[in-house]
């Protein structure tokens, strides 16, 4: 790997990047109006990436797509779908006109009626039954994992179904269940997660400072 | 500037210090020393195993996107790690031949993944074996599609194994449950309780919280992740000590009556 000393061109990328992000970080904790103003400029241009993002994934997807329907992939039907839909919520989205009191007008946000209507008919109904089915994924699973008998996975199942059966209501009313799961939930099942969330913190810490002084330069073409 | 700033840029600062540090630590040959990650080792054993039956691995660095904004859960950090891991299991596959395929869940991730994968290739000197086509945006800004998208992965193509390190959520089990119906390998990591759950159910190879940050460290030899895993592991030592100090004082608080700690 070479140093970014030596390279001028990993320099000015390193450097864009440290002080971008230094800018930003220094916002969070009131470095003044002038840093508030720069950082401000600096998210919009985030922002703006991100939408030219979205554009090159859309048309790498549809690239993709397209070549599965023309050599006629055993699964092609989905990939008709999947342009299908993509073209459906573009032209109702961008395209589609409505009529309003100064007449005809192109749908200006998410919340318009046209794609509105597509996210409440079509998008909304198939997220939902995607999240009823974890139910049934969660059961499987539960099933699978007794059967292997792995000692970690029983442990988690266990634990699971003892904690729906005594937050059920009847039990609820027994003396001592109820202050009994809530000492667990406040400081077992809260200790677990901090623990883990310290965890994760430092890491993301040290990753991000690491990225901030250019000792780590992910973004850098080498 | 109120006391939290001035607090904040001083431990800034120790961080900082300490970064540095350990870098030189690093560099000059003081290499930390590492416990065993078991799931590792089985993604590099599916990896040696992909070049010789021809499979793919499918690698994943998370199904959340960078830079969430008010509201959503900050995970760009995760997302960065598993594109740290992605990167380094690239560089072994393109090291020994095995093929991948890479998917991810953020349209700026799948350009920083391209970038990733490319860089890996190249780096081993195989830069004519690397394959965009390989590298697949499955979703954008929607974890559950992203995880209905990797299950029908599972069943569309054969693999030799899955990893899957990052930001998850419990709709993980919707690609989890499915590959270990297929009885795939799969390699699993994330921050969030409740996908650690359902990965543990699902997989033995189970990356668990900041396991996924270390993960790089295990994977390359590079000064980089190993000066990385040094900090985390000090950063750790102190926020542990600073816990029992903290929980000291307060025993002894109350009896002496010495004041209490702000915020305790």
């Amino acid at each position: 790997m070479s140093s970014p000393l030596r390279n001028p061109r990993q320099l000015i990328a390193v450097l864009i990047a440290s002080v971008s992000g230094l800018i930003v970080l220094l916002d969070f904790v009131d470095a003044g109006p002038a840093v508030a103003v720069l950082a401000a400029i600096l998210v919009q241009w985030a922002a703006l990436i991100t939408a030219v993002a979205v554009v090159i994934g859309s048309i790498s997807v549809l690239r993709a797509n397209v070549q599965r329907v023309r050599s006629r992939a055993p699964d092609a039907i989905y990939s008709i779908v999947l342009i299908a839909g993509m073209m459906i919520v573009i032209v109702a989205g961008i395209l589609y006109p409505t009529r309003t009191a100064t007449g005809l007008s192109l749908p200006a946000t998410l919340a318009a009626p046209p794609i509105r209507v597509v996210f409440r008919q079509i998008y909304e109904p198939l997220a939902a039954s995607l999240l009823a089915l974890l139910a049934f994924f969660a059961l499987s699973t539960m099933l699978r994992a007794l059967r292997s008998g792995r000692i970690e996975a029983v442990i988690v199942v266990v634990v699971a179904l003892l904690a729906l059966v005594i937050q059920l209501p009847p039990l609820t009313l027994i003396p001592l269940i109820g202050q009994t799961v809530q000492w667990l939930n406040d400081y077992l099942v809260a200790a677990g997660a901090r623990g883990l969330l310290l965890g994760s913190s430092i890491g993301a810490l040290v990753a991000g400072v690491r990225l901030l002084i250019g000792f780590d330069i992910p973004y850098a073409d080498r | 500037m109120t006391l939290s700033a001035i607090f904040f840029i001083v431990a800034l600062a120790i961080v900082i210090a300490l970064v540095w540090l350990h870098h030189a630590r690093v560099i000059a040959g003081r290499l930390p020393e590492r416990r065993p990650l078991p799931a590792l080792t089985a993604l590099q054993t599916a990896l040696a195993r992909s070049a010789e039956t021809g499979r793919a691995v499918h690698l994943s660095p998370g199904a959340s996107t960078i830079g969430a904004g008010e509201g959503q859960r900050a995970s760009t950090a995760e997302l960065l790690a598993g594109l740290s891991v992605v990167r380094q299991a690239s560089e072994q596959a393109a090291a020994s031949g095995s093929a991948v395929i890479v998917s991810s869940a953020d349209a700026v991730a799948h350009l920083a993944l391209r970038g990733a994968v490319r860089q890996a290739y190249r780096t081993v000197g195989q830069p004519q074996a690397f394959d965009p086509q390989r590298i697949e945006l499955w979703a954008h800004a929607d974890s559950m599609a992203y995880a209905a998208a990797v299950a029908a992965q599972y069943r569309r193509e054969p693999l030799e194994a899955s990893l899957m390190t990052g930001a998850f959520g419990q709709e993980v089990l919707l690609a989890a449950e499915v590959g270990a119906d297929l009885q795939l390998p799969q390699v699993l990591g994330s921050t969030h309780p409740s996908a650690l759950a359902v990965m543990a159910v699902t997989t033995p190879h189970l990356l668990i919280g900041e396991e996924i940050f270390a993960a790089e460290a295990y994977l390359s030899s590079a000064p980089g992740p190993q000066a990385r895993l040094l900090t985390h592991d000090a950063l750790r030592v102190a926020v542990i000590w600073l816990l029992v100090l903290a929980f000291g004082y307060g025993l002894i608080q109350a009896v002496f009556g010495l004041p209490a700690l702000p915020g305790w």
